[in-house]
């Protein structure tokens, strides 16, 4: 039908449009619905039901054997056997009266709750009767209606009760009949519970009934399942953790276990349902298997709960998606990669910036909101959790690489991520900054030891020689190499270098400021063997190690090896006395040092005068200063390089007679680049490739040397004519030859002055321009300073006086000192080091707080992928054949090394514009991103980033580190922020490591692992001596570890396996028979297995074959080496006493010492011990620093802090207890606190101990023990640790020579408390703990007359007797 | 001595018992001769009911062997060149801690020799107990363990597993004894004049003689081993030694001296039944002179 103005289209044309497009549409559809149905989360959630349905019959296998079937057939039978209601009258009958008294009950009931109801109705009346005021008659009769009904209502409830009673007996009486089938039945329930379970569960998901499994199946088909279906997509939706989505700051969802089905599926005790493998024995692929560590993560006990955390703020990636595409996977290598596309059409994608982090890096996340990033390492429960981003961390503190960038962690006072930034320098900046209420100081030290005053250290050459290469002079140095790199190896470098490096030590030289050196006494000749003594004993090597066949054993890296101390240190009287002030006081040289004083100081008189400083710098300087290179300085260049090879065919080739010599390269900046053509001439203004020189002045080069000779003996700045020819043509032009010094002298310049002409001006006049008002004074008469006039570093060159000149060796100098300062903020060497001059100087480098985040488009990864191709690795060989290689053989199923598919990933990375890549690279060779590229910068546009000695492993550490640096921290509910005693610790860990403290002190135990028959268990007990009463005391100190001998593990002969902490008493003897060797080992734990007790100190024997393991503990490296070289030296094959001359254990700190007094402590130390041979240093040490340490120890035993409570000191505790004293001892003379300090002044402490002011008598201050002096333990130690530590202190600390005094199966000085024992130790605890107002009181204690020697008889009444008068209170 | 039967056992040990006893060094100490009796029995248990689980439970193990008899071993032990002669630790009347430790002085006991180079304080022991001898029953008399003049006397004894060792102090001042025992450390102070004492026993050997101190007094030291078997010696003053009874057949015997430590760590002796077994041990004098 054509079209009418009915129809504007002929209708069957539209016909079959709409037909088509309708078939269209429906296909379209249908493609739609099936994609739909293809997608890749359906097949992982039905393949993970099956695995499921797999898992549990497997289960139900385990758990239905034919034990428990028989098990069930027999309770089955004999609940078959009991009479049932039909068979048994009695049992009917029983049933009916109670079915009888329900009805009963349950109609008195209804009958007295509608009673009830009339009643309340009446009250109500009552009520409503006594608001209306009604006349009393009528209040009186509602009242009665009332009362009527409510004694109805009391009779009916009566009955109610009744009636309960009487259905409770009747219940009672049936269920007394029913009650073996009500246990059988109950027995039944619990056997086959777990089968039920499991069937219940199976029953859900493969339904054993067709029609219900129909219905089930049914549910998932195609739009069916778009009701409620069994397989749908999973959500997690983590509050409060945004991100960043283009320019939306959306809520995160993840749907990542649409796919990964089980990940979040743990049994109880977090045990892991579908552990991860590669999917055979028991143990499931992904995306089916669980999370790791699910103690950790995921488990609602974990501290990241899978409800909480989600998925992708970890991960990262696209939390969204549902396909392996979409969630953006990262491979961990271009293998896996592979792999990846093959099977999961996986490809990179450009375009999602924040792709998931590969397995190997996704510790980085955890900075995000674990900005203290120590923390990660000290968990109690879960111990280095995050290894690699802690390592980084580690190494970027270490390293002092905030020194050039800076990590910012706050935005205000708002933490945002980990921060690293140095401390504030100056008075003013920290005036500043403490004035500033929005802003956070920084708080690292620099790490670099202080130039400030070097010239008195070291000698100008040492400075360019380790400059140049630290690590050829000290292997295990942490300064990186700045010169002689990647892009210093071409001959503008060879020729600027070596100025660079004289620039720098004369700067340094120049800038040092004096210091005031000590000395040792006047005709003191220091001992240097004794010195090496004092090196090892006075705890040296607890920081640094030193290459000698005595000191072997113990390699300390915290501070630098000083085997080749002696090299650097400037020769003579003078580095002597620099290095015995440094011993002596680190902090004179270097403010900031964390080389701690160690009171070297002098000792003795006469000919026992020892200057312990003394004797180690003599030992430190022994073998004399080294010779270092001297420089070639002032050699004028021309600045070409030249062809030694010149021969005649090139010759020809270049159009010019074979003579003069060619030049191959001209450098940037020299004098060949500034040729004179000379007035009205034109000619070439440089010198070029190619060009051939023939004559220099009137003399014909012929040679290569013969030119450079000929320049030599120019003097910089002269003019020379020079005649060269460039093809056929011949030029002549004037050139002033130069040093290198002047080259870049000029090259800086040039950036202060507006033009060469200037620059030349200044060269030649040897003063930079100065303003002539700079030398006239002001309205004050007085002059201004020159720095007002001359910014910047051109100081150095402008002469103080008004027309006052250099002489030319003065202005060589200015000259070098002006490069030298340009050099070190050029390489940033004040980042690391104090340097004057550069107080205020910022970091060089770039900041890097968000630099996980930033633009990959900016990363300028200019010609690496050609650098990497020719070369990249150590050897020069290229990094991608190693990479290529080993993909080839991942591919080929052979396992590659695990560093080379690191280095394959990281390449990938950075050939794919990748921040892990390219940070990776920039750490292995921070100036191979210059390759091909020097030639067209400027000499000072290089980069500068120095080489740090890092493995490959370490530099994955930085990355991991680095690219976990976002700046991006979620809601401040998820920022890790410790507080109490997980604070505490945190800070503590922290100075610990800053400090080093644990190289010297043992902080865990030791532990020893053993295998013992139980019976074979050695343990001799409580004795006599010690009190059972002081048992709680211990076990509040010292909780104990219970093993019990039924359940604890056991090796397959049926030993128990135990462990123990402590040190070691006797080493096996290696000359005996292998079965009579045996370890000794004091335990320090208190340890009870069954009905046995190890006390702390007594010995365990363990001979070789049952000994399991052995570990170090934690901490006291030093103390550990130190104590065999005092048992072979010094205290005789006494391993106690070398304990006691070594640092002590601090385990159990917390419990021992006072904080207040412990802070006071390590601000000042002082002497506390006698027998050991090294006391505590003094750390340059902050307040805040002290007061964390100190809180520590505290913290950790679960002590009171900052604060204690010192009941024993309280007024109304002495005269509580003085009274019940007076009660006990009625008559005594003296009273509580007076037998205390008796106790203390005459009993057997002052053998020992100085106490009571009363001195200590020694014979031989070597071999005597002489314990603390006791006036502190008043301030010093806490009263529960002191009371323990009396009654028994080998239970304290085994080692010690301390003896128990106050034994439970002796008495002693009867006269106080009765000679008991316990009484005696609370008592003297009191006195210890009011020390001085006891002495304040008695005055000084007296020395007790000696008694006579006399014969036995005699002595023994003299001791019975009081050793004192009665004292008057 | 196979033939005899149980009975003659019983008797012989009930005979013997009271003559067994511990011995003890130089130093003031009373000094005997051991006199050790040995059973051969199938029922060692009984025999070696008096010793703790350590010693009894060793030798049990093993039934008996055939046990060839028993031998005497004895000896002499001789330094080899001079004598070092020690200087006093404490001189007569120098001053010190306490003046009562001054009055006789305190000479060095770390070497004491005879004219003829007889070392004495040489401990001389069976490594173990042989296998399937019987042990007899520790003695029950106490060894006492003294402090007189701040010196312990006696400087070295030996005593048995389940002995008890009373130390008691006769001097006027308190002393501290501080052993280093690696089974039963103490560490107690004893009152001056406590001649009471407090008593010490071993329940496990160990396998090197114990040193003692007192901590209070710098110089104190003494030695003491703790064995669980009767074959062990102490040489006298003259450095002869003996040990009767010893189970014949191959043995090993640790000779050991404070000053020296091991002297011989496995001195191998052949015992012939009833008989004595001649043996010499030399030290060099060297030794005794090294710190």
């Amino acid at each position: 039908m054509p079209a009418n103005d009915q129809y504007w289209r002929d209708l069957g044309t539209m016909h079959k449009v709409f037909a088509v497009s309708a078939f269209a549409l429906f296909a379209a559809t249908l493609l739609m619905m099936s994609r739909d149905e293809k997608r890749e989360w359906r097949d992982y959630q039905r393949t993970a039901e099956k695995l499921k349905v797999a898992k549990l019959t497997d289960q139900l296998k385990g758990v239905d054997t034919a034990d428990l079937k028989k098990q069930v057939d027999e309770i089955e039978k004999q609940m078959a056997a009991l009479p049932t209601q039909d068979s048994d009258a009695k049992l009917k009958a029983a049933q009916a009266v109670v079915f009888e008294k329900k009805g009963d009950l349950s109609r008195e009931s209804t009958i007295s709750k509608f009673k009830n109801a009339e009643r309340d109705v009446a009250r109500a009346n009552f009520d409503i009767a006594v608001r209306d005021a009604v006349p009393d008659q009528v209040l009186k009769e509602k009242r009665a209606a009332f009362d009527a009904l409510a004694l109805q209502s009391n009779s009916l409830v009566a009955k109610v009760e009744v009636a309960k009673a009487a259905f409770e007996q009747a219940k009672i009486e049936l269920n007394a009949l029913t009650k073996v089938r009500d246990d059988d039945a109950a027995l039944l329930l619990k056997l086959t519970a777990d089968r039920k379970g499991l069937q219940d569960q199976l029953e859900l998901l493969k339904p054993s009934n067709p029609l219900v499994a129909f219905k089930r199946s049914f549910k998932e088909w195609p739009i069916i399942n778009g009701f409620n279906p069994h397989l749908k997509i999973q959500y997690d939706w983590p509050r409060g953790l945004k991100q960043q989505l283009g320019m939306a700051n959306i809520d995160r969802v993840d749907r990542c276990r649409s796919c990964h089905v089980n990940i979040a599926d743990f049994g109880t005790g977090n045990v892991c349902s579908y552990p991860d493998g590669d999917g055979t024995n028991g143990t499931y692929a992904q995306p089916f298997s669980g999370h790791p560590n699910p103690d950790l993560y995921l488990t609602a006990t974990s501290p990241h709960s899978m409800e909480k955390f989600g998925c992708s703020i970890c991960h990262e990636g696209d939390g969204s998606g549902t396909s392996f595409q979409n969630s953006e996977h990262s491979p961990s290598n271009p293998a896996v990669a592979a792999k990846w596309a093959e099977k999961n059409d996986w490809r990179s994608n450009h375009f999602w910036e924040y792709p998931m982090f590969p397995k190997h890096l996704v510790e980085a996340s955890c900075i995000r909101c674990h900005h203290e990033v120590t923390e990660l390492a000290q968990s109690d429960q879960f111990g280095n959790s995050a290894p690699k981003v802690v390592e980084g961390h580690q190494l970027m503190s270490n390293y002092g690489c905030y020194g050039c960038h800076e990590v910012n962690g706050y935005d205000g006072q708002k933490s945002i991520g980990p921060d690293l930034r140095l401390e504030p320098s100056t008075a003013e900046q920290f005036a500043k900054l403490a004035s500033d209420p929005n802003a956070v100081a920084g708080e690292m030290r620099k790490v670099g030891p202080s130039l400030r005053h070097i010239a008195q250290k070291t000698t100008v050459e040492f400075i360019a020689a380790w400059t140049k290469d630290p690590q050829a002079f000290r292997p295990t140095t942490k300064m990186p190499k700045f010169f002689g790199n990647t892009n210093q190896m071409d001959h503008l470098a060879e020729m600027l270098q070596p100025v660079e490096l004289e620039a720098i030590s004369a700067y340094l030289i120049d800038k040092s400021q004096k210091l005031d050196l000590s000395a040792p006494k006047e005709g003191y000749t220091p001992d240097a063997e004794r010195g090496k003594n004092l090196f090892s004993r006075r705890g040296c090597m607890s920081c640094h190690s030193y290459d000698d066949p005595e000191l072997k054993g113990m390699q300390a890296d915290f501070g630098p090896d000083l085997s080749r101390i002696h090299e650097k240190i400037k020769p003579g009287v003078d580095g002597f006395n620099w290095m015995y002030t440094w011993l002596k006081e680190p902090s004179r040289y270097h403010t900031r040092t964390k080389m701690p004083n160690l009171y070297l100081n002098p000792e003795g008189e006469g000919d026992k005068y020892v200057d312990p400083a003394a004797d180690i710098a003599a030992f430190l300087l022994a073998k004399g200063p080294a010779e270092f290179a001297k420089f070639k300085r002032g050699v004028s260049v021309l600045g070409v390089v030249c062809d030694e090879d010149f021969t005649a065919a090139e010759a020809a080739a270049l159009g010019a007679p074979h003579a003069g010599v060619r030049v191959t390269e001209v450098l940037p900046g020299s004098a060949a680049t500034r040729l004179d053509t000379g007035k009205d001439q034109t000619g070439p203004v440089s010198l070029q490739i190619d060009d051939i020189l023939l004559k220099l002045g009137s003399t014909a080069v012929r040679s290569v040397d013969n030119l450079n000779d000929e320049i030599a003996k120019l003097p910089s700045g002269e003019p020379v004519t020079l005649t060269f020819m460039r093809g056929p043509k011949q030029f002549t032009s004037q050139v002033q030859v130069a040093t290198p010094l002047d080259d870049l002298v000029r090259l800086y310049l040039k950036k202060a002055l507006p033009s060469s002409t200037q620059v030349s001006e200044v060269l030649n006049d040897k003063r930079f321009p100065v303003l002539a008002e700079a030398f006239t004074a002001g309205t004050d008469g007085q002059l201004k300073p020159l720095s007002e006039f001359v910014k910047g570093d051109e100081i150095e060159l402008a002469h103080p006086q008004k027309d006052g000149k250099f002489s030319a060796e003065e202005w060589e100098r200015q000259k070098l000192v002006y490069l030298g300062s340009k050099t070190i903020g050029r390489y940033g060497c004040y980042g690391c080091h104090d340097i004057p001059g550069f107080e205020s100087a910022g970091p060089i480098g770039v900041a890097l707080q968000d630099w996980g985040r930033k633009d990959t488009a900016k990363l300028a990864p200019e010609h690496i992928a050609e650098y990497l191709h020719h070369h990249g690795e150590v050897d020069g060989s290229s990094t991608l054949t190693r990479v290529e290689k080993a993909l080839e053989r991942a591919k080929n199923g052979d396992p590659a090394p695990a560093e080379d598919l690191s280095a394959a990933y990281f390449v990938d990375s950075l050939m794919h514009h990748g921040r892990a890549g390219f940070v990776w690279q920039k750490l292995r060779d921070p100036r191979s991103y210059d390759y091909k590229k020097i030639e067209t910068k400027g000499w000072d546009e290089r980069l500068k980033m120095p080489k740090f000695p890092f493995s490959e492993k370490q530099i994955e550490s930085v990355a991991t580190f680095v690219i976990g640096l976002v700046a991006d921290p979620p809601a401040p509910a998820y920022v890790y922020q410790p507080t109490g005693n997980k604070a505490a610790k945190l800070e503590g860990e922290r100075l610990l490591a800053k400090y080093n403290c644990t190289s010297c002190h043992i902080l865990e135990m030791p532990e020893v692992k053993f295998a013992v028959a139980a019976e074979d268990l050695y343990a001799p007990g409580l004795g006599t001596k010690n009190y059972e009463s002081s048992l709680a005391l211990l076990e509040h100190i010292n909780p104990p570890r219970v093993v019990d001998p039924a359940t604890a593990p056991k090796t397959k002969s049926g030993d128990l396996l135990l462990s123990v902490h402590g040190l070691v008493k006797v080493e096996p003897d290696t000359e005996e028979l292998p079965e009579d060797q045996v370890l000794t080992f004091t335990s320090w734990d208190l340890l009870k297995v069954g009905e046995k007790t190890l006390y702390p100190g007594d010995a365990v024997s363990i001979p070789v074959a049952k000994l399991q393991s052995r570990d170090m503990g934690r901490g006291g490296e030093f103390a550990h080496w130190l104590v065999p070289q005092l048992v072979a030296k010094e205290t005789a094959g006494d391993r106690d006493r070398a304990w006691q001359a070594s640092p002590p254990p601090l385990v159990r700190e917390g419990f021992k010492v006072q904080t207040p007094w412990l802070y006071q402590f390590l601000k000042d130390p002082v002497q506390l011990r006698h027998t050991t041979v090294l006391r505590m240093p003094k750390f340059n040490m902050d307040d805040s620093e002290a007061r964390a340490l100190a809180n520590y120890f505290a913290a950790v035993d679960g002590a009171e802090f900052p604060y204690q409570t010192n009941e024993r000191q309280s007024i109304s505790y002495i005269s509580e207890r003085e009274t019940a004293h007076a009660a006990a001892f009625a008559g005594a003379s003296h009273d509580r606190v007076t037998a205390g300090w008796k106790l203390l002044t005459t009993g057997q402490c002052t053998k020992c101990h100085q106490v009571g002011g009363r001195p200590y008598v020694s014979l031989d201050p070597t071999k005597d023990i002489r314990g603390p002096n006791l006036d502190q333990v008043e301030r010093r130690l806490r009263p529960d640790w002191v009371e323990l530590w009396i009654t028994n202190p080998k239970w304290v600390t085994p080692y010690t020579s301390m003896p128990q005094v106050y034994a439970a199966d002796a008495s002693i000085m009867p006269e106080y408390l009765g000679g008991h024992g316990g009484e005696q130790i609370d008592a003297t605890v009191d006195a210890l703990m009011n020390y001085y107002q006891l002495l304040e009181r008695h005055g000084k204690a007296e020395a007790p007359p000696t008694p006579p020697a006399a014969p036995a008889e005699a002595e023994a009444e003299a001791a019975a007797a009081p050793a004192a008068a009665p004292l008057a209170p | 001595m196979r033939n005899l039967t149980p009975l003659t056992f019983g008797t012989l040990l009930l005979a013997l018992a009271p003559l067994a006893g511990c011995q003890q060094g130089l130093g003031g100490g009373a000094y005997s001769e051991s006199d050790v009796t040995l059973i051969v029995s199938k029922t060692t248990g009984d025999a070696a009911g008096g010793d703790a689980a350590g010693g009894g439970a060793e030798a049990s193990e093993a039934a008996p062997t055939a046990m060839a008899g028993f031998g005497t071993v004895k000896g002499k032990v001789v330094v080899e060149g001079a004598v070092p002669t020690l200087a006093m630790l404490l001189g007569k009347g120098q001053a010190t801690k306490d003046a009562v430790c001054a009055i006789n002085g305190v000479p060095n006991e770390s070497v004491v020799a005879d004219a003829s180079g007889g070392l004495a304080n040489v401990f001389i022991y069976l490594k173990k107990a042989p296998a399937g001898v019987a042990i007899p029953a520790a003695p029950t008399d106490k060894i006492v363990f003294d402090q007189k003049g701040c010196i312990f006397i006696p400087h070295t004894f030996v005593a048995r597993v389940g002995q008890t060792i009373n130390i008691t102090n006769s001097d006027p001042v308190a002393h501290n004894v501080h052993t280093f025992s690696n089974t039963k450390g103490l560490n107690s102070a004893i009152q001056g004049g406590d001649t009471k004492g407090m008593d010490l026993v071993y329940d496990k050997s160990e396998t090197l003689p114990i040193k003692t101190v007192c901590d209070f007094h710098a110089w104190m030291d003494s030695y003491h081993l703790v064995v669980n078997h009767p074959w062990a010696g102490l040489s006298g003053p003259d450095g002869s030694f003996e040990i009767q009874g010893v189970p014949a057949g191959k043995m090993e015997f640790v000779v050991w001296h404070e000053k020296v430590g091991y002297v011989e760590r496995s001195l191998k002796v052949d015992v012939v039944p009833d008989q004595p077994v001649e043996v010499s041990v030399k030290v060099p004098a060297a030794k005794l002179t090294a710190k």
